[in-house]
C-alpha cells in the first residue's frame, strides 16, 4: 500500500498574521514494505508531514494518495485511510484512557465497527505483538511502568491492523533497556507482518540501525533520501540541517583522513571493531 | 564543608512498602560535576528529591552544606543553595513572562525588589536567554524552557544544581543546549552540577558518574572506570558510549585499546597509534574521503 | 477556536496602558464593567464606546488582535440578539419571521445587550492584553485584602489564577494533539446525535484530566522545590508603587465615569 504525496504544501493559520508554512512542495512515495526513517530538526516539517498520511491534515496545496486513490476526495476513503495507516504519535502513552489494558488497545477496532469480541481479540494480539504480557491485560493502562504504557498505545494502533506503521518518536523520554526494547518489537512487528514502517526519529544511532532508507527533511522540504549508508556520508549537508551523523560515521571519517579505507554504511560499533581489526591485521602482514 | 552528603538513606513511599533507595551513601564535594545513571525505577530521581529536602529519608541523614534535610527550619536555605531543574519544561514554569518565572524564586525568599531584577538579569544572562526575558514561555522550544528553569534556580544563588532528567525530552539541539549551560556554570560559576540522566553520552562529560540498581548505589567512579565496564553495566540496563563499545570490541579481538575511551576523535586516535606510523601503504592514504 | 480566545493571552509591548499600575487597572476595570450596567440612553452608550477607543488606541494592542476574541463569543452573542429581539413582549412589531414577532422595543434591547457585551469583553480583554499574569495577580491580591479577616484566602486565589492561565495555551494544544491521536485510532467527533457526541469525548477528557493533574501534581512540587510557601514573607520583583501617571489615569477613569452615567441621565 504505497503512500504518495504529490507536492504537498501545508500552511498554519493561513492568511493569518501567525501563518506558518511547515511543509512546502513536498512530493514523495513511501513504498510498499519500505523501512523509512524521517529525520529532521525540530520544525522541520516532518510531524506536519505524517500527518497528511492518515488524512488528519488536510493539505493547504497538493494530494496525498494511498494506493493510487486521493484519500481527501471523500468521507469513506478519508476514514480508511485512518485504519489503514497507523499513526503513533509521540508520548502516545499520553490518549489511554480506558479502564483495562485490552480495552484501550481494542477502542480502534471497535471504532471500525467490530465487535466487542472480535476488537478484543485483535487488541489482544496486538498486545503480545508488542510484547506486553498476558497477566497485565485486565490491569489498569494508568499503573503500568512507561515503557509498558508505550507498548499497549502501540499496540492500539497495530489492532486496527494498518498497513502502514507510522510512529513519531517512539522511543523519546525512556531509559536505552525500553527503547532498544521498543525498538525492537517494532522490527519484529515488521517482520512478522510485513507491514511498511515509518519512523519518525532524532537519533541517527536509531534510524542507521533500523531503516532501510531515510529521508531527510530540513525547512519543510525533503533535502535528501538514499540508504542510510549514502545519506549518512554526507556529513556537511547534515550538519547544515541541523543533524549530526551517527557518531561511527565520524570516527569511520576520521580513521580514513588517517589512511584507514573503512566502508560506507559502517554504523555499528562492533562492526568498526571488526573493520578496525582487519585492518590492523592486514597491514602487520605487510 | 562537602555540598552534599547522604548517610545510609533508605527511603520507602509506602508505609511497609519495598525501599526506593535501600542504604545510599554518597558524598559530593563543592564544585564537581557528578552524573547519575540507572535504570528507570533505580531510585536516582527519589535520590535527587532527597537533596532538595523535597522528600526526607526513611532512615539515615541527608545533609546539603552540613544542614540536616530532616530540620525543618533548615528546608529553605537547603532548597536556596540546591536548586532543583525537573523533566519536563512545561510543568515547572510558573509564571506567563519568562522574566517573571525567573523572579518567583528570590521573590519567594523575600529578597528586595531591586536585588531581585538584577539577580534575574544576570540569570536569564547566564543561561543566554536575555532577548526573551519577555516573551511567554509556551513560544519557546524545549531546550529554551529548561534554560529558563536553570535561570530560575540561579537567581536564587545556589551551590549546587540538581538537573533530574533535564534532557529527556528534548531533541539533540535542546539538549546540547542544556549541557552547555550545565557545563558553563559548573566551569564559570564553580556551581556544583548534580545531573541525573539516561543518556551515556551526557554521563561521559561529567567528572563523575554514580550508577544506582534497585535502590543502591553499585558504582561510583570517574566516567573513564564506569564506562570501561560495559558488562557490568548491562546487567543494570544501561550501555556505554559508541566510542567505548567500540573499544571495548576491539580489545575483546585482542587490541590493546583502552577500555575508557569516551569520544569519536579520541577513539580515532587510539586506533591509528595502535597501526602505528607508516605501516599502511602508501596508496591506502590517498583514498582519503569516504 | 480555544485558540481564539483572546481573554488572558497577554500582549507583550511597551504602552501606557501597559505602564500603568495593576491595581489601578483593576479597579478601573471593575468601576467599567459596573458602569457599563448603569449607563442608559445613546449618549451613555456612545461616551463608554469612546472611552473604550481611546484605551485600545492607548493601549497599542492592535484592533484585530482584540477582536478576534470575540469571534469565539460570536455564537453567543447571537443568540442573546435573536432571544431579546423575538422574545421582549410588545405590539411595536416590525417584522416577523416563523410566526415569530420581532418588537421595536425587543430590538432596542437587543442592541443594547449586543453592546454592553461587546464592551464587557474588550474591556476585560484589555485589562489581561496589558497585564502580565503576575501583575494581575497581585492586584487581585491587593483587591481582596480587605476580604481576609472574613476568611477570603486571596494569596491563594491570585495565585491559582495565574497558574490557570500559564497553562491555559499549554493544555489547548494538548487537547489539539490527543483528539488527533484519538481520531488516529478512527475516533469520530462530528457524526451521531447529542449523546453519542458526548460519548465520543470521553477518551478525550479522561487523557485530558489525567495529563491536567499530573502537570499539577509536578508544578506543585516545581513551586516547593523553589521555595513556594505561600504569601507571607514574598516580595516582588516590580513592587506595586503609584506614579503620577496612576494619579492622572484615576482621575481620568473617574471622571469619565461619572460623565458617562450622567450622559445616560441626560439622555
Amino acid at each position: 500500500m504505497p503512500i504518495e504525496t504529490i507536492n504537498l504544501t501545508y500552511k498554519y493559520n493561513p492568511g493569518a498574521a501567525f501563518e506558518k508554512t511547515a511543509v512546502r512542495g513536498v512530493s514523495l512515495t513511501i513504498p510498499d514494505g519500505a523501512y523509512i526513517g524521517l529525520v529532521g530538526r525540530t520544525g522541520s516539517g516532518k510531524s506536519t508531514l505524517i500527518q497528511h498520511f492518515n488524512g488528519l491534515l488536510k493539505p493547504t496545496e497538493g494530494r496525498v494518495l494511498l494506493d493510487g486513490e486521493d484519500i481527501g476526495s471523500d468521507k469513506k476513503r478519508l476514514r480508511d485511510a485512518r485504519r489503514r495507516v497507523g499513526l503513533v504519535f509521540q508520548y502516545p502513552e499520553q490518549q489511554l484512557f480506558e479502564i483495562t489494558v485490552e480495552k484501550d488497545a481494542a477502542f480502534g477496532p471497535s471504532n471500525m465497527g467490530l465487535s466487542a469480541e472480535e476488537a478484543i481479540g485483535r487488541a489482544r494480539e496486538s498486545l503480545r505483538l508488542v510484547g506486553v504480557p498476558d497477566e497485565l491485560f485486565g490491569r489498569s493502562p494508568f499503573d503500568l511502568s512507561g515503557g509498558q504504557k508505550r507498548r499497549v498505545a502501540i499496540a492500539g494502533v497495530l489492532a486496527m491492523r494498518p498497513g502502514v506503521l507510522v510512529l513519531d518518536e517512539p522511543t523519546a523520554g525512556l531509559d536505552p533497556e525500553s527503547r532498544a526494547a521498543i525498538l525492537g518489537n517494532i522490527a519484529e512487528t515488521r517482520r512478522r507482518l510485513g507491514i511498511t514502517v515509518v519512523l519518525v526519529s532524532h537519533s541517527m544511532e536509531d534510524v542507521a540501525e533500523h531503516a532501510e532508507e531515510v529521508i531527510v527533511m530540513s525547512a519543510g522540504t525533503v533535502l535528501t533520501r538514499g540508504a542510510p549508508a549514502d545519506v549518512f556520508a554526507r556529513e556537511d549537508e547534515l550538519r547544515a540541517a541541523g543533524l549530526a551523523p551517527p557518531l561511527m560515521v565520524s570516527v569511520a571519517r576520521e580513521l580514513n583522513r588517517r589512511g584507514f579505507s573503512i566502508p560506507r554504511g559502517v554504523f555499528s560499533p562492533r562492526e568498526m571493531a571488526e573493520h578496525i581489526s582487519k585492518e590492523l591485521r592486514d597491514c602487520l602482514k605487510t | 564543608m562537602r555540598m552534599a552528603q547522604t548517610l545510609g538513606v533508605r527511603f520507602s513511599y509506602t508505609e511497609d512498602g519495598a525501599f526506593a533507595l535501600d542504604g545510599v551513601s554518597i558524598s559530593v564535594e563543592r564544585g564537581e560535576f557528578v552524573a547519575v545513571i540507572g535504570r528507570n525505577g533505580s531510585g536516582k530521581s527519589t535520590m535527587a528529591r532527597h537533596l532538595n529536602a523535597l522528600l526526607r529519608p526513611t532512615a539515615g541523614t541527608v545533609l546539603i552544606e552540613g544542614r540536616d534535610t530532616a530540620d525543618d527550619a533548615e528546608t529553605w536555605e537547603i532548597r536556596r543553595a540546591a536548586g532543583m531543574v525537573f523533566q519536563n519544561p512545561d510543568n515547572q514554569l510558573v509564571a506567563t513572562i519568562v522574566e517573571d518565572d525567573a523572579a518567583f524564586g528570590p521573590e519567594n525568599l523575600g529578597v528586595p525588589p531591586e536585588e531581585i531584577r538584577a539577580r534575574v538579569d544576570k540569570a536569564l544572562a547566564d543561561v543566554g536567554m536575555t532577548e526573551h526575558a519577555k516573551s511567554a514561555p509556551h513560544r519557546l522550544s524545549g531546550g529554551q524552557k529548561q534554560r529558563v528553569a536553570i535561570a530560575g534556580v540561579l537567581a536564587m544563588k545556589p551551590d549546587c544544581v540538581i538537573l533530574d532528567e533535564p534532557t529527556a525530552m528534548l531533541d539533540p539541539v535542546g539538549r546540547e543546549d542544556v549541557m552547555a549551560t550545565a557545563e558553563r556554570l559548573n566551569r564559570d560559576d564553580g556551581i556544583t552540577i548534580i545531573l541525573i540522566t539516561h543518556d551515556m553520552d551526557e554521563a561521559a562529560r561529567a567528572g563523575r558518574v554514580i550508577v544506582m540498581d534497585s535502590g543502591r548505589v553499585v558504582m561510583d567512579a570517574p566516567p573513564r572506570e564506569v564506562f570501561s565496564r560495559a558488562d557490568e553495566l548491562a546487567r543494570y540496563g544501561l550501555g556505554v558510549p559508541q566510542a567505548a563499545e567500540c573499544a571495548q570490541a576491539l580489545r575483546a579481538l585482542g587490541f590493546e585499546a583502552d577500555p575508557g575511551i569516551l569520544g569519536g576523535a579520541e577513539l580515532a586516535e587510539a586506533v591509528s597509534k595502535l597501526r602505528g606510523s607508516g605501516s599502511l601503504d602508501a596508496d591506502r592514504d590517498n583514498q582519503s574521503d569516504i | 477556536m480555544l485558540k481564539d480566545i483572546t481573554v488572558g493571552q497577554y500582549y507583550p509591548a511597551d504602552s501606557p496602558m501597559h505602564r500603568l499600575n495593576p491595581r489601578v487597572k483593576l479597579l478601573a476595570s471593575l468601576a467599567f464593567l459596573a458602569a457599563v450596567f448603569i449607563i442608559s440612553g445613546v449618549w451613555g452608550y456612545a461616551l463608554a464606546v469612546a472611552m473604550t477607543a481611546a484605551v485600545i488606541a492607548a493601549s497599542r494592542v492592535p484592533v484585530p488582535y482584540l477582536f478576534r476574541g470575540l469571534r469565539s463569543i460570536l455564537f453567543m452573542l447571537l443568540f442573546t440578539v435573536a432571544l431579546n429581539v423575538f422574545f421582549t413582549p410588545g405590539d411595536d412589531v416590525v417584522f416577523s419571521l416563523w410566526g415569530l414577532r420581532a418588537t421595536a422595543s425587543g430590538v432596542a434591547v437587543a442592541a443594547r445587550t449586543c453592546v454592553r457585551l461587546t464592551l464587557i469583553i474588550v474591556g476585560s480583554s484589555l485589562l489581561t492584553l496589558t497585564t502580565t499574569s503576575i501583575e494581575l495577580t497581585d492586584a487581585i491580591e491587593f483587591s481582596l485584602k480587605p476580604f481576609r479577616p472574613v476568611g477570603v484566602p486571596a494569596h491563594e486565589i491570585a495565585m491559582m489564577m495565574t497558574i490557570a492561565l500559564r497553562f491555559i495555551p499549554t493544555l489547548t494544544e494538548e487537547l489539539d494533539k490527543i483528539m488527533k491521536a484519538q481520531a488516529a485510532r478512527g475516533a469520530d467527533f462530528d457524526t451521531g446525535g447529542l449523546i453519542r457526541k458526548a460519548k465520543s469525548f470521553v477518551p478525550v477528557l479522561v487523557p485530558l484530566f489525567v495529563s491536567a493533574f499530573r502537570r499539577a501534581d509536578e508544578l506543585a512540587t516545581a513551586m516547593e522545590a523553589r521555595c513556594y510557601r505561600g504569601g507571607v514573607g514574598r516580595t516582588r520583583m516590580r513592587p506595586s508603587r503609584l506614579y503620577r501617571r496612576d494619579y492622572i489615569a484615576i482621575v481620568l477613569a473617574a471622571f469619565a465615569f461619572t460623565a458617562m452615567i450622567a450622559a445616560g441621565r441626560i439622555g
